[in-house]
């Protein structure tokens, strides 16, 4: 099969109404595709992969572009690809009672940033992804002294670090 | 030229393993093959607080095989903690690369040689397109299963010196099991690149995946 060669992306299902449209009216007809990718992907400018229905992708895109969930990289009569951001095991954490607390939120930034973490703070809830199940333990012993005071979980999240405080923006 | 690509860089790999894996072999065994094949290929070895690696490429691949001249392998010495210079702060080797698609942009490929480091290495993505991690098997047959970035998130998984498996008790078997568990569809090859075996796969690999299969531009002039 001929590979498809994507270099620029259309736009995003989530900000534009159209593109949101024509993804439910080719979903219906069931032949929306999804190009599935990890986070890691999502900073790539050059991924070769399959679709969930098989096209044979190639995306050259400009360096420093970064990949969103949701976002359009082909659509035509015929086809219509998005990119599907892959669900990952996060840690989250409820911050209670902290706000008298400076010392406490500053070791809790030292040990998440010691071991280079990126983050999302949505509310009083910090989240940050981890590899292992086990990484919970060491998290739990490394907080215990504010353990308290904070309500640690872990989930499954399609994650997607904020803007500016990602680890990997130089 | 397609115009839509004139932004475009030079496709990048990053190779990663710990000390004594074979990364510099296998970029001595690789190299060779891309260049047959007419693909041009630049070559940046990381190392802690030497250029012994980069040397010793520019003996093999320019001064004996004479595949490609001595200016295209640089070597660069990180100091402290070779992973940083590759995954949290790749300012230096990003740096080397600029100057590269400044010097030759017709180029078809950079590969990255990081610092042996362990097993969470991983590839800064403003750094590398694709990701291959190397171990071997006298590390055990525990490796793959084990998990950590490399393992996990490369893109091309290499076990070498297969032919050692016997003599340190390493079972291959488990090994294949465990990289396919851990990686799911991601692809894996048992190599010995003192031989040269599995190599071929792993160049095939590179075109498909980061060269797209590009048939490579041979010039009427240029030496192969």
């Amino acid at each position: 099969m001929i590979m498809l060669t994507v270099t620029s992306i259309l736009g995003n299902i989530f900000d534009d109404k159209k593109l949101l449209a024509k993804f439910n009216k080719m979903e219906s007809q069931k032949i929306c595709e999804r190009l599935k990718i990890s986070r890691l992907e999502t900073e790539r400018s050059r991924i070769r992969k399959k679709t969930d229905l098989g096209t044979d992708i190639g995306l050259i895109l400009d360096s420093g572009t970064r990949l969103h969930h949701g976002d359009v990289i082909v659509s035509n009569l015929k086809k219509f690809i998005i990119i599907e951001q892959l669900p990952e095991k996060v840690i989250s954490i409820k911050i209670r009672k902290l706000n008298d607390n400076s010392v406490g939120l500053v070791t809790l930034g030292h040990v998440i940033g010691n071991r280079h973490k990126p983050i999302v703070i949505k509310d009083d809830v910090l989240f940050f992804p981890i590899q292992a199940d086990s990484e919970v333990d060491v998290f739990k012993k490394l907080l215990s002294h504010i353990i308290n005071n904070i309500e640690i979980k872990v989930e499954e999240q399609i994650f997607q670090p904020q803007h500016g405080i990602y680890l990997h923006e130089h | 030229m397609d115009l839509t690509l004139k932004n475009k860089k030079i496709p990048k790999v990053g190779i990663g393993g710990p000390v004594g894996s074979g990364k510099t072999r296998l970029i001595e065994r690789v190299v060779p093959i891309l260049i047959k094949r007419g693909y041009r290929c630049c070559i940046i070895s990381n190392d802690v607080i030497s250029k012994e690696d980069a040397e010793r490429m520019q003996r093999i691949l320019s001064t004996e095989l004479k595949v490609m001249p001595e200016n295209m392998i640089i070597g660069i010495a990180t100091g402290g903690c070779p992973h940083t210079a590759i995954r949290e702060d790749p300012t230096i080797n990003l740096a080397v690369i600029d100057e590269i698609e400044k010097k030759d942009p017709s180029l078809d490929l950079i590969i990255i040689e990081s610092g042996g480091d362990n097993v969470m290495t991983t590839f800064s993505p403003a750094l590398a397109d694709y990701f291959i991690y190397i171990v071997d098997v006298a590390g055990g047959d525990k490796y793959p299963r084990k998990g950590g970035l490399g393992i996990e998130s490369s893109d091309l998984l290499v076990i070498n010196k297969i032919d050692l498996a016997a003599h340190v008790g390493a079972d291959l078997a488990i090994m294949k099991r465990d990289a396919k568990k851990m990686r799911a569809e991601k692809p894996y090859v048992f190599v010995n690149c003192q031989t040269g075996e599995g190599i071929e796969d792993v160049a095939e690999n590179i075109i498909k995946s980061i060269l797209f299969d590009k048939k490579p531009i041979i010039k009427k002039d240029q030496k192969r």
